[in-house]
């Protein structure tokens, strides 16, 4: 049993950066499917309906394409829409929004419109989720230029995240792992805080290998790191932005350990993962004392409650595979 | 559905509006004469023709009227240049220097939009943020008939109709999705679709400008007044390819192009405004110099 | 019996009250206890019928999924 001291979760930071954001911008608008009178599935913008009144916390109608599209009408409006997708499985009818309009409505407009736009996605699996409740597809939209992807993994991050992204001037997709949203305890991090809003963070500093991660799986990632030490002193770098990457922390972080390691929880092939490892191949070669390797599902469906265990990198894999590349 | 607002007499035009018609309707047809040409040339790399749609344009822009924003589709030439946007700013962006050629806040005309029926949903979505700043707009959206087999209208019209958004969804039914005939892409009419998502609508035949401006204008009267939308769908005919990269001949009978060809509404027009003694061979003479002048900045800037 | 798991990465919830007393005797279906996750108001229900011999904690603390909450003498 824990104690009766709560430290704010990811939803409740999520809940306190919008309410933030509502009270010191009238240009922001919420949209999304149940996050009114419910407070999302989630309870991710619970009471902010009540505070903030129905018109600019919006309960959608069940259609994601009606959300993102208006969003951009809204967006040309002079508004500053922040919308949830409810999971993100159900993201898919709103890429076409998202992907040929959204991206590209500044530059259709010779810059004359920079619209900032939010697109907050419940993302990842690990809780038992039925199909299409689990995925995690953060490589689909850091494909596409003009579209930020931004993955935190704590309160903190996703704070300073949001605040960055609703004055971006160009849409910003922030995928919110499901089962951190309401989890109280997490491995220990270094407080060091990051460069930029758009910067990745050393979590831990380490000098024999470099493991470069973001979202939910971080706190998998540090609790294998905080396992190995002393024997094997790992560091991390949560990424927290797929798009645009920040390389440099990963090449300087590189420089010092000469080993990488990738780990997500989307699948291998053709994933960010493949992208950091051609860069660190491009830029940081004489830097490796190994390969670099990816921990990663297979290509594969998100599988049913019953086998996601052996779907996902846990913190034993995340183990075996530092020691293989440290032997 | 019923619209009282405005009684048949106040919403026919006046001589000088009808004048006004047909000087905006030849000038578009003498744009896009010269844009194909252009486009024969290998100045344009493509071109969607608006030959026949120059009633339905000319008519439902006039009707809504200068304060309306306007978000197009990518055929609308006519209303382009009605609200303000050059020819040379119109051919720009099929001569492959941009994505869209002239300012969108100058003309309250939004750029082109090529993946269909997207912009719907940025209509009514431009309305409903307007709405929210207290700027309400009146907002025209353009879309084909092909264009509106797309979800995004289906999910545009529910939204319109449920936010009660200030939005007058203009159809231009030219009869083909690229080669699909419409009898083989809907079972109604797209007026009749509107209203089972609770959205008041017209459908008119689009040969007569005087036709398109009564129903636009009773239609803008509704939206004002109610606050609601509308949708007119316009009957028009469409005398090119779909673009400059179409070749309608295989698949559209030679019968059914002659006659869309002979039931040109901008000839059509032009002899009865003739016949009715509103416009005389000087008044003729003028526009075409005025077109005249046109062509030749085209072909100085882009030839 | 223990704190059942509720879903969504929902680990922790606020014992709320007890409405099934020690001593009571409790059906399959029967509301033992009423929760409060993080998302809502949860009710325990017995997973079989018994007499219900010890509650295993206090209204008012948290609790998390897999502790034991109450201890049930089964027929």
């Amino acid at each position: 049993m824990t104690g009766t001291v709560r430290s704010p979760c990811l939803a409740e930071s999520i809940n306190t950066a919008l309410a933030d954001l509502l009270d010191q911008d009238p240009r922001l608008v919420l949209i999304g499917e149940d996050i009114g009178r419910l407070g999302g599935v989630f309870r991710v913008t619970r009471g902010l309906r009540e505070r903030f009144g129905a018109d600019r916390v919006r309960d959608a109608l069940l259609a994601e394409s009606t959300i993102v599209g208006q969003a951009v009408g809204m967006a040309m409006s002079g508004l500053v829409p922040v919308c949830e997708i409810q999971f993100d499985g159900f993201t898919y009818p709103a890429v076409n929004q998202l992907v040929t309009q959204a991206a590209r409505v500044g530059g259709r407009w010779n810059g004359r419109i920079s619209p900032s736009l939010v697109v907050r996605i419940p993302t990842a699996g690990g809780f038992r989720g039925v199909e299409h409740h689990n995925d995690s597809n953060e490589a689909l939209f850091a494909r596409v230029p003009g579209i930020s992807v931004a993955c935190p993994s704590t309160g903190e991050d996703a704070d300073q995240i949001l605040r960055y992204a609703v004055a971006l001037g160009s849409p910003v997709v922030v995928y919110e792992p499901i089962r951190l949203y309401w989890r109280r305890s997490s491995p220990p991090r270094s407080a060091e805080p990051a460069r930029s809003p758009t910067a990745a963070r050393v979590v831990r500093r380490g000098t024999d290998l470099t493991v470069a991660t973001y979202g939910a799986i971080t706190d998998e990632v540090l609790e294998a790191a905080h396992d190995l030490a002393p024997d094997v002193d790992v560091e991390v770098v949560d990424l927290r932005w797929v798009a645009p990457l920040d390389m440099d922390t990963v090449l300087e972080s590189v420089g010092r350990t000469g080993r990488l390691l990738v780990v997500h929880e989307a699948t291998k092939d053709v994933g960010i993962g493949a992208e950091i490892a051609a860069s660190v191949a491009e830029y940081g070669h004489d830097a490796l004392r190994g390969p670099v390797r990816r921990l990663a599902p297979d290509r594969r469906a998100y599988p049913p409650g019953d086998f996601e265990k052996d779907y996902m990198i846990g913190v034993r894999e995340i183990r075996d595979e530092v020691l293989v590349m440290t032997k | 559905m019923a619209v009282k607002s405005l009684s048949e007499n106040e919403t026919a035009p006046d001589d000088d509006t009808r004048r006004t018609l047909l000087r905006h309707m030849l000038v578009a047809r003498g744009v896009d004469e010269e844009a194909r040409r252009l486009q024969k040339q290998g100045v344009l790399d493509l071109w969607p023709s608006c030959e026949g749609h120059e009633a339905a344009q000319v008519g439902s822009a006039l009707a809504a009227g200068p304060a309306a924003t306007v978000v197009p589709s990518y055929r609308e030439h006519a209303v382009a240049l009605l609200r303000g946007v050059t020819p040379e700013e119109l051919l720009a962006q099929w001569t492959g220097r941009t994505f869209c050629g002239w300012d969108p806040h100058r003309v309250r005309f939004f750029p082109y939009t090529m993946v269909l029926a997207a912009q719907t949903l940025h209509a009514v979505g431009y309305a409903i943020g307007r709405r929210m700043q207290g700027l309400e707009d009146f907002v025209v959206v353009y879309v084909g008939d092909g264009a509106t087999s797309e979800g995004d209208m289906s999910e545009a019209m529910n939204l319109a109709a449920v936010e009660s958004a200030s939005v007058l969804f203009v159809v231009q039914n030219n009869g083909w999705a690229i080669s699909k005939p419409a009898e083989e892409q809907m079972r109604t009419s797209v007026a009749e679709r509107a209203r089972g998502f609770g959205i008041a609508s017209a459908a008119v035949p689009g040969r007569d400008p005087e036709t398109v401006f009564a129903a636009c204008s009773r239609a803008a009267a509704h939206i004002r007044g109610e606050r609601a939308p509308f949708l007119v769908e316009i009957r028009v005919g469409r005398i090119n390819g779909h673009t400059t990269a179409d070749a309608q001949e295989v698949y559209r009978s030679s019968d059914d192009i002659a006659r869309t060809k002979a039931a040109d509404p901008v000839t059509g027009y032009a002899d009865r405004l003739r016949g009715q003694g509103l416009v005389d061979a000087a008044w003729f003479a003028a526009v075409e110099t005025e077109v005249r002048e046109i062509r030749e900045r085209l072909t100085k800037e882009y030839a | 019996m223990r704190v059942p798991e509720f879903g969504h990465g929902l680990a922790e919830a606020l014992l709320v009250e007890w409405v099934a007393g020690v001593g009571d005797r409790v059906e399959r279906g029967d509301v033992v206890a009423v929760v409060e996750t993080d998302k809502a108001s949860v009710e325990v229900v017995a997973e079989r019928g018994g007499r219900l011999t010890a509650h295993a904690a206090a209204a008012g603390t948290i609790l998390a999924s897999g502790d034991v909450l109450y201890r049930l003498a089964t027929d």
